[in-house]
């Protein structure tokens, strides 16, 4: 187990590699300069501002100062934000793109889980049809729709919640968002669920335990279930992933000071640190995401575990 | 009184396309200590047969007949009370031990939970038994090898610790569906001799599923073959190799590939299909196949016929073939 | 001497299973009818894309008078537009999930027909490229070069190609262990005559499922990639910047919300529904 973890460790550091010379390259190819939407600014602090960052020497080089000051955790100053380094941002906005990404996934994965299992059970009875039905709307549902919609009902109508806004962690302004950004998941997971709960039930060692005589619950609780959900621990690597995805627009919508807010504007306005220090850091975060998965799902399945 | 009486069973499924009778009219007894070989291809409805009488049908099955066990009608008892009886007084074990047994848990949980569930016993205690269990059929160093895992056996042990978990509980009756279908040939005479062994041990019943008629040969005190959902013929051993009646009966025992045959000789096979069960078709389910089918056997299913004390036959035809 | 059952090829068998999915069957339906609808509807109705009509602002739906769909707050026509937003959508939809088709299927049927080393090399890109954070990496391609519609093709194909490399690789894996592509090896047929002529058409199947599904997601990401304002460029119009401009408008024009909304969250659906059943079809199990 040991060596397996390290194994996928080791694979992840060229999978971070890529990561990091895809984006910067993407960026600084990209037709214009930071300061572009600025006025247009003399020739001689042009010169100056692309000699403080660097901007004068060949590409190549500054790739590799990029990559020593990454060695050492620096991700360079903020350009549209001079006061403030990429870092800084990051740790100003991760903190609330977390909690909301982390409750929509726990959410996702405890809703989901339960709804799934039920229809499985209840397989081609009203419930399990209303149960997928429910998640085929879900995942039919863009967020960026859904959203409005909830905010349209619970805000402007009902006047139960707020509309926006983001206040510490305050209950009434985190549900929306993370409801809104968890469903398409609860979607996802439910049918996932479903299907490998009702292809486990069918399985021939499901029958063996029924023939050892031992109660349904059991048969369930310790034969099906575990099998089961190796599917849904899967998918918790792009689930994270699409949740990071879905909290840019989230966070939009509901004016939430997250991360992905702070991408938005960055690459609006062209600043170059602050879009590749995220996109890093949101990259290096699923590789992580996905080895810890991977250790996961390795000690669920004993075939991969005892090799 | 027999261990085992089924009279009149019949199994049917209800699917989208219409109603599949897979079993139409089973009768056979099992006495105490003895072995019922039951014979038949692919869609015979043996397989079903075992699973209506251990109440392990699927959700679209209905299983309609008497079925008595120790006396006791088991179609009359409510699921609970038929669980009870399930993997205690009755066990049994199938075909591929790969995915039959749970991959996912040790094989002491699997060993454990049975005598857990049934007999009350503490998981010390269970595990005690559990090792004894797998000592008995022959799995060496028990001890350490339960906490293993089924991966990590070969296919043989596989089966072996298949049968300890069935036997756990000492049942009256063991159903074996096709316990060596899915193991090498030397590995299959290893397990039968198991099996023979264990039964004398036990004083236990065997209903020996298999389309191989020499696990029937080496193994069976009596036979029953099985075509489209019901009985062909049934008979001890012997006689039923000596002097087969059915033709069904005789075009298997013919179609086995035999080492004194002259070289070049076709192999005997049955020409035609099996039927589909949908739908009730009437007759003798062998009619269109059969070489000397009368008219009559499209029309009517033919009645049992005894031809000796323990030797019955389901055919129209007279005489012997 | 019974017949047997008549056989059925591999298509008509599935073909036969689908046409049985009544669901499945009126999603192919409703998706018709929105495709009819959004290629022929414009013209029948007299207002253009950008055309403004000053006496109508913020009017709702209705079927006397030209603005059935009503307008919105600037007093566009709203049938119009969605229609028009439509063909954009469903148009980036089919042609990024042919560049998605193209690359995924090439690059698994090769790595999953060669084999070996190769096979192992292309499966790691495709790891490594599934741990990237495709939506940002969109959203930086349209900021930076440009919102150009070709791009946006390209762009959101790419992201998309990865799944389905899996899946062909995963089949092609098993077909090559097949005994008639042994004998088409055997008998000497060259590698792209094999792929091309034994391979790639047992995958239709698997292939047909997994365009179904991922059309949806390309549209997915492409109205994403509107509402957040980098989408197509004006006068055209897709249905996310549609749902993005009626969001704003939500409160004094609802309509304009909804009727891009229910038009974009009923061709997911149907897409979605589609691809179900026919994975179900193609599948011989009963569920």
């Amino acid at each position: 187990m040991l060596g397996y973890a390290f194994r996928r460790l080791l694979q992840a550091i060229p999978t971070l590699l890529v990561l990091v010379t895809l984006a910067f390259f993407m960026i600084r190819l990209a037709p214009g300069g930071p300061f572009d939407a600025e006025k247009s600014l003399p020739p001689e602090i042009q010169a100056n501002l692309d000699r403080k960052y660097h901007l004068d020497e060949p590409l190549w080089q500054q790739y590799l100062r990029y990559l020593g000051d990454l060695a050492r955790g620096d991700l360079g100053p903020s350009f549209q934000y001079p006061d403030y380094s990429v870092n800084e941002l990051i740790a100003s906005g991760f903190p609330v793109s977390a909690q909301l990404g982390a409750g929509a996934l726990a959410l996702a994965l405890v809703l989901g889980l339960l709804l799934g299992s039920l229809a499985a059970l209840r397989q081609n009875r009203f419930s399990d049809h209303a149960v997928m039905a429910l998640a085929m709307t879900g995942i039919s549902i863009p967020n960026f729709v859904l959203a409005p919609l909830l905010i349209l009902a619970f805000s402007v109508h009902l006047g139960w919640l707020p509309a926006g806004g983001w206040e510490g962690n305050r209950f009434s302004h985190a549900l929306l968002p993370t409801l809104t950004l968890a469903l398409p998941l609860v979607a996802y997971i439910a049918r996932l669920q479903r299907g490998s709960l009702i292809e486990v039930l069918r399985s021939p060692a499901i029958r063996t335990a029924r023939a050892k005589g031992l109660p349904e619950y059991l048969v369930i609780g310790r034969h099906a279930l575990k099998p089961a959900l190796l599917p849904v621990v899967s998918f918790l690597g792009p689930a994270a992933a699409g949740v990071l995805t879905g909290s840019v627009v989230i966070e939009q919508i509901f004016g939430i000071p997250g991360l992905g807010r702070h991408f938005v504007q960055g690459a609006l306005n062209r600043d170059y640190t602050l879009v590749l220090g995220v996109v890093i850091f949101y990259g290096a975060l699923i590789v992580l995401f996905n080895f810890l998965v991977d250790l996961l799902y390795a000690w669920l399945d004993p075939k991969v575990r005892y090799r | 009184m027999a261990l085992l009486e089924v009279e009149n069973l019949q199994v049917h499924f209800t699917t989208r396309d219409g109603t599949v009778h897979a079993v139409d009219g089973l009768d056979f007894r099992l006495e105490k200590g003895e072995t019922l070989g039951v014979v038949g291809e692919s869609g015979s409805g043996k397989s079903q047969a075992m699973l209506a009488i251990m109440g392990l049908l699927a959700d679209n099955g209905r299983a309609r007949g008497r079925i008595r066990f120790l006396g006791e009608r088991l179609d009359r008892l409510p699921p609970a009370a038929r669980r009870r009886l399930r993997g205690n007084r009755m066990g049994m074990i199938f075909q591929d031990p790969q995915t039959s047994l749970n991959g996912h848990l040790s094989i002491e949980r699997q060993l454990t939970e049975v005598l857990q569930v049934h007999q009350g016993l503490s998981r010390r205690q269970a595990r005690l038994r559990a090792v004894e269990a797998l000592a008995a059929v022959g799995i060496p160093d028990p001890a350490r090898r339960i906490r293993r895992y089924p991966h990590e056996f070969s296919g043989g042990m596989r089966q072996r610790v298949m049968i300890a978990m069935a036997l756990l509980c000492q049942p009256d009756l063991l159903i074996a569906d096709e316990p060596t279908t899915a193991l090498d040939v030397t590995v299959q005479a290893q397990i039968l001799d198991l099996l023979a062994d264990l039964q004398k041990r036990h004083a236990m019943s065997i209903l020996l599923i298999t389309h191989d008629l020499g696990v029937i040969a080496r193994l069976s005190d009596r036979v029953l073959v099985m075509y489209g959902g019901r009985a062909c013929e049934e008979a001890p051993v012997e006689r039923l190799f000596d002097q087969p009646h059915h033709p069904y009966t005789c075009a298997l025992l013919g179609a086995v590939p035999r080492l004194d045959l002259p070289p070049g000789a076709r192999l005997a096979a049955i020409p035609g299909q099996p039927p589909t069960l949908l739908g009730r078709p009437g007759g003798c389910p062998f009619h269109d196949r059969c070489p000397e089918a009368l008219p009559r056997c499209r029309e009517t299913p033919p009645a049992a016929r005894w031809i000796a004390p323990d030797h019955r036959v389901f055919c129209h035809l007279e005489g012997d073939s | 001497m019974t017949t047997p059952p008549p056989g059925r090829s591999l298509w008509n068998d599935a073909r036969h299973r689908l046409l049985r999915n009544r669901a499945a069957v009126a999603a192919l339906v409703v998706l018709g009818l929105i495709v009819v609808l959004v290629i022929a509807g414009p013209w029948l109705s007299p207002w253009q894309l950008d055309d403004i009509d000053w006496d109508h602002i913020s009017t709702p739906p209705a079927l006397e008078g030209s603005h059935w769909f009503g307008t919105d707050a600037v007093g566009r026509d709203l049938f119009v537009r969605t229609l028009h937003g439509g063909r954009i959508s469903l148009l980036v939809g089919l042609v990024a999930t042919a560049v998605s088709l193209v690359i995924g299927v090439t690059w698994g049927a090769v790595a999953g027909y060669l084999g070996g080393r190769i096979d192992s090399l292309m499966m790691r890109i495709v790891d490594v490229l599934y741990a990237m954070p495709f939506l940002f990496f969109v959203i930086l391609l349209m900021v930076f070069f440009g919102r150009d519609i070709l791009l946006i093709f390209v762009a959101i194909g790419a992201v998309n190609w990865l799944d389905m490399a899996r899946i062909v690789r995963g089949q092609t894996l098993s077909l090559r262990r097949r005994e008639f592509v042994e004998a088409a090896v055997v008998g000497g047929q060259s590698t792209a005559r094999i792929l091309l002529r034994h391979i790639v058409p047992n995958l239709l199947g698997v292939v047909a499922v997994y365009v179904t599904l991922t059309i949806p997601q390309v549209i997915l990401v492409e109205s994403f990639l509107s509402f957040l304002g980098l989408g197509v460029q004006e006068p055209a119009t897709s249905w996310g910047a549609l749902v993005n401009e009626g969001a704003q408008d939500m409160e004094s024009a609802p309509w304009s919300l909804l009727f891009p909304a229910g038009f974009l969250a009923a061709t997911l659906f149907c897409f979605n529904f589609i691809g179900d059943g026919l994975r179900d079809a193609l599948d011989p199990r009963d569920r």
